[in-house]
C-alpha cells in the first residue's frame, strides 16, 4: 500500500511537472503562431531589405547592389551620417555587407565631440564614392545618385578630410 | 522549385552523413534509426562543409558542387555495401507516436524559420555574409577575404555553418535568405532523433522518447529567438552537434566500443570548425573521455576520439595564423593582471547567471531539472552512466559565466545578458536529455513492465548493464 501511494505520488509530481514545463515554453512558443502576429516575405534577400527598411525605398537590397555593380571590386566608399540618426550604424554594416569586395568606412557626425566617430580610417585614405546617409549631399548633389529620400551616392576622387562632409 | 533544390541539397549531405557513419561503424550500427539518422544528418552537414572549405582551395562552381555530391553519394554506397547487418525500419505504435511528434515539430520549427524570424545581426553579417562571399565565389571562401583590407565580418569565424548555407545558394542558384533557414530544422530534427534515442537508452524506456520530443519542443530558447533553431545563427548548430558528441561519447562509457568512439571522434571534428565556442565543446568532450582512456590505457581509442578534433582545431588555427586574420576583442587575455581587475565583478556574474538560470521565458524549467537529474544519477548511477552527461551539462554551466570576469566590455552586464543564454544554448539539448530521463524514470518508479532493447527496466536501482567486447559484440549480460 505504502509502495503505490508513494509511487501514485511520485507519478502525479512527474506528470505535474510536464505540465508545467509545457505550460511555460507554450506560454512563451504560442504567441508566435498567432495569425496577428507579423509574418515576413518569403525567399530573395528578405532580411536585408528588412535591415533597409529605413530608406523606404522598394527591394533596397537588390536596388543598391544593382548600383554598386557599376563600381569596380577596388572602389572604396565613405559612409556619412548623423549620429543621432538611430540606425545609421546598421544602415552602415549593410552597405558594407552589400558593397563587398569594394570597402566602405564611415564617418558620424555630431556637434558633440563626444559623438563622432570614424570607422577603418587607417585603412581607406582614398575614396572613390560617397553615401550620405540622412545627411545632406551640399555642394556634391548635382553628381549623386539620389537612392530613396535620404541616400545619396556621389562619385569622389581623392583623400578627402573625412568630417568636411558633415553638415 | 527552389525549395525542391534546397532539400536536395541537404538530402545529399544527409546521404554522406549516413555512408560516413555507416563506414565507422561497419559491425555494430549505431543503435537503431533514430540514432543513426541524427548521426548521419550531423556526420553529412560536417562533410559538405569541411570539403567544400578544403577542396575550396582548388576547385570551385559545379566542379567543386558535383565532387562533393559524388563523394556523398559514393560514401552511402560504401557504406551500405560494407554494412554487415540488415537495415530494416520496424514501427511499433511508440515509434510511430514519437515519429509523429517528430514530424509535426519539424514542421513548425520549419514554419518559424521561414515566417516570423529574419535572419538576425549575427545571422546576416556573422554568418550569412560569408556564405554570400562563398557564393560569389562560385562555392569556395576567397582567400583574399582573410587578407583583405577591413574586418567587417569577424574575419575569423569558423565556417561550417556559411559554407553549409552557400552549399544550398550553389544549389539554388541564387541567394534566397529563407531558405537557408531550412538549416536550422534540419540541425532540430538531428538533435531530437538524438536525443529519443539517448533518453530511451539512459533510462531504459523506449516511450521516454516522447518525452525527450516534448521537453526538447517547448524549451523556448531552443526554437524561438536568438541562437534558436529558427534564429539563423550557429549556437543551435553547435547544440546539436555537441549532444551528437555526446551520445556518442556516453555510449563509449558504457560499452567501451570502438565504434562509439571513432563516432565521438568525427562528430568532436566539427566542433571547431562551427563557433569559437566550439573549441569549449571540444574540452569538454576531452575531459569527458580521458578518465575513461587512462584508466584503460586504451591509447588507440583516446587516438580516435580526440584526434580528429584536435586536427579541426590546430588546422583552422594555423590557417587563420598563416592569413593574419583579426583576433576578436570581446575578451581580454587571461593574464594575472587582467584576472584580478575581473575578480570584483564575480558576484554580480554570479547573480545574473543564476537569474537566467531560472528564466523561464528562455528555458522554462530545463536547468533545475538538469541540475536535479544530474545529483540524482551521480547518487544513484555507476559512474559510466553519469559522467559524461555531468561533465556536458554542469561545467559550461560554471564555465561560461566565469569566463566574463575577462570580459572586454565595461560595464560588463550587457555583455552577460546578451551572450550568456546563448552559450548555455550549447548545452541545453544535453540537459534535455538527462531531464528527460529522469522524469522517465520517477514515472515508471514502479512499471516493471516497461522494457527497451529486452532490458528489464531497472526503476531507479543500479542497471545490470550487459558487457561489450572491443568492437562493440555484447558477450555478457
Amino acid at each position: 500500500m505504502w509502495f503505490s501511494m508513494r509511487g501514485f505520488l511520485v507519478r502525479t509530481t512527474v506528470l505535474l511537472t510536464v505540465a508545467l514545463f509545457a505550460t511555460l515554453g507554450a506560454s512563451v512558443l504560442g504567441p508566435l503562431f498567432s495569425p496577428r502576429a507579423s509574418t515576413i516575405p518569403f525567399g530573395g534577400e528578405a532580411s536585408t531589405d528588412q535591415f533597409l527598411g529605413i530608406l523606404a525605398v522598394p527591394h533596397p537590397a537588390a536596388k543598391l547592389e544593382e548600383t554598386f555593380r557599376r563600381w569596380s571590386n577596388d572602389k572604396a566608399f565613405l559612409f556619412i551620417a548623423p549620429a543621432n540618426q538611430p540606425f545609421w550604424r546598421q544602415t552602415y554594416y549593410t552597405f558594407a555587407y552589400l558593397a563587398y569586395p569594394r570597402t566602405v568606412s564611415a564617418v558620424v557626425c555630431s556637434a558633440n565631440p563626444a559623438e563622432r566617430d570614424e570607422i577603418h580610417r587607417e585603412s581607406t585614405p582614398n575614396i572613390d564614392g560617397l553615401i550620405f546617409f540622412d545627411v545632406p549631399p551640399g555642394a556634391l548633389r548635382a553628381g549623386a545618385q539620389q537612392i530613396g529620400p535620404i541616400l545619396y551616392i556621389a562619385p569622389y576622387h581623392g583623400s578627402p578630410i573625412w568630417k568636411s562632409f558633415c553638415p | 522549385m527552389e525549395v525542391l533544390l534546397s532539400l536536395i541539397a541537404l538530402l545529399i549531405a544527409f546521404a554522406g552523413g549516413l555512408g560516413s557513419a555507416l563506414l565507422l561503424t561497419p559491425v555494430k550500427p549505431p543503435r537503431g534509426w533514430w540514432e543513426l539518422s541524427g548521426t548521419a544528418l550531423v556526420f553529412g552537414a560536417g562533410i559538405v562543409s569541411l570539403s567544400s572549405f578544403c577542396l575550396g582551395f582548388f576547385v570551385q562552381g559545379a566542379v567543386l558542387r558535383w565532387i562533393i555530391t559524388s563523394a556523398c553519394i559514393t560514401l552511402l554506397l560504401f557504406g551500405w555495401r560494407y554494412h554487415r547487418e540488415p537495415l530494416l525500419v520496424r514501427l511499433d505504435t511508440i515509434q510511430a507516436i514519437t515519429a509523429a511528434i517528430v514530424v509535426v515539430q519539424v514542421g513548425l520549427v520549419t514554419w518559424l524559420s521561414f515566417y516570423r524570424f529574419h535572419l538576425g545581426w549575427d545571422g546576416l553579417f556573422n554568418w550569412e555574409s560569408k556564405a554570400r562571399i562563398a557564393f560569389f565565389n562560385h562555392g569556395a571562401m576567397p582567400l583574399s577575404f582573410y587578407t583583405g583590407r577591413l574586418d567587417f565580418f569577424h574575419n575569423g569565424y569558423p565556417l561550417f555553418f556559411p559554407l553549409l548555407e552557400s552549399w544550398i545558394y550553389g544549389w539554388v542558384g541564387n541567394v534566397n535568405q529563407t531558405l537557408i533557414k531550412l538549416i536550422g530544422p534540419y540541425f532540430y530534427l538531428a538533435s531530437v532523433l538524438l536525443a529519443i534515442a539517448a533518453v530511451s537508452r539512459l533510462s531504459k524506456f523506449r516511450w521516454a522518447g516522447v518525452l525527450a520530443a516534448v521537453l526538447l519542443g517547448l524549451t523556448p530558447a531552443l526554437i524561438a529567438g536568438e541562437g534558436s533553431a529558427s534564429s539563423g545563427y550557429a549556437d543551435f548548430t553547435l547544440a546539436a552537434v555537441s549532444l551528437c558528441a555526446v551520445v556518442h561519447c556516453a555510449v563509449y562509457w558504457q560499452t567501451g566500443a570502438i565504434e562509439a568512439a571513432r563516432l565521438t571522434g568525427a562528430s568532436a571534428m566539427f566542433l571547431p570548425f562551427i563557433k569559437t565556442e566550439g573549441y569549449i565543446s571540444l574540452l569538454l568532450i576531452a575531459l569527458a573521455v580521458i578518465p575513461k582512456v587512462v584508466r584503460d590505457r586504451s591509447w588507440k581509442i583516446g587516438l580516435w576520439l580526440l584526434g580528429p578534433g584536435l586536427a579541426t582545431w590546430l588546422g583552422w588555427t594555423v590557417f587563420l595564423r598563416l592569413t593574419h586574420s583579426f583576433p576578436e576583442h570581446d575578451f581580454r587575455p587571461l593574464t594575472v593582471h587582467n584576472f584580478l581587475a575581473g575578480v570584483p565583478r564575480v558576484p554580480d556574474i554570479v547573480r545574473w547567471s543564476f537569474q537566467e538560470l531560472v528564466a523561464w521565458s528562455h528555458w522554462s524549467l530545463l536547468w533545475p531539472l538538469a541540475i536535479a537529474a544530474i545529483i540524482v544519477m551521480v547518487f544513484r548511477n555507476p559512474m559510466p552512466d553519469w559522467y559524461p552527461w555531468a561533465v556536458n551539462i554542469v561545467v559550461p554551466l560554471a564555465l561560461f559565466p566565469a569566463t566574463y570576469i575577462l570580459s572586454g566590455w565595461e560595464p560588463v552586464e550587457p555583455h552577460l545578458k546578451s551572450s550568456l543564454w546563448r552559450l548555455w544554448l550549447h548545452s541545453a539539448p544535453t540537459a534535455v536529455v538527462v531531464s528527460a530521463a529522469l522524469l522517465a524514470r520517477l514515472a515508471a518508479i514502479e512499471n516493471r513492465k516497461a522494457t527497451v532493447s529486452s532490458i528489464q527496466a531497472p526503476a531507479l536501482g543500479r542497471v545490470k548493464r550487459p558487457t561489450y567486447d572491443s568492437s562493440g559484440q555484447r558477450i555478457r549480460y
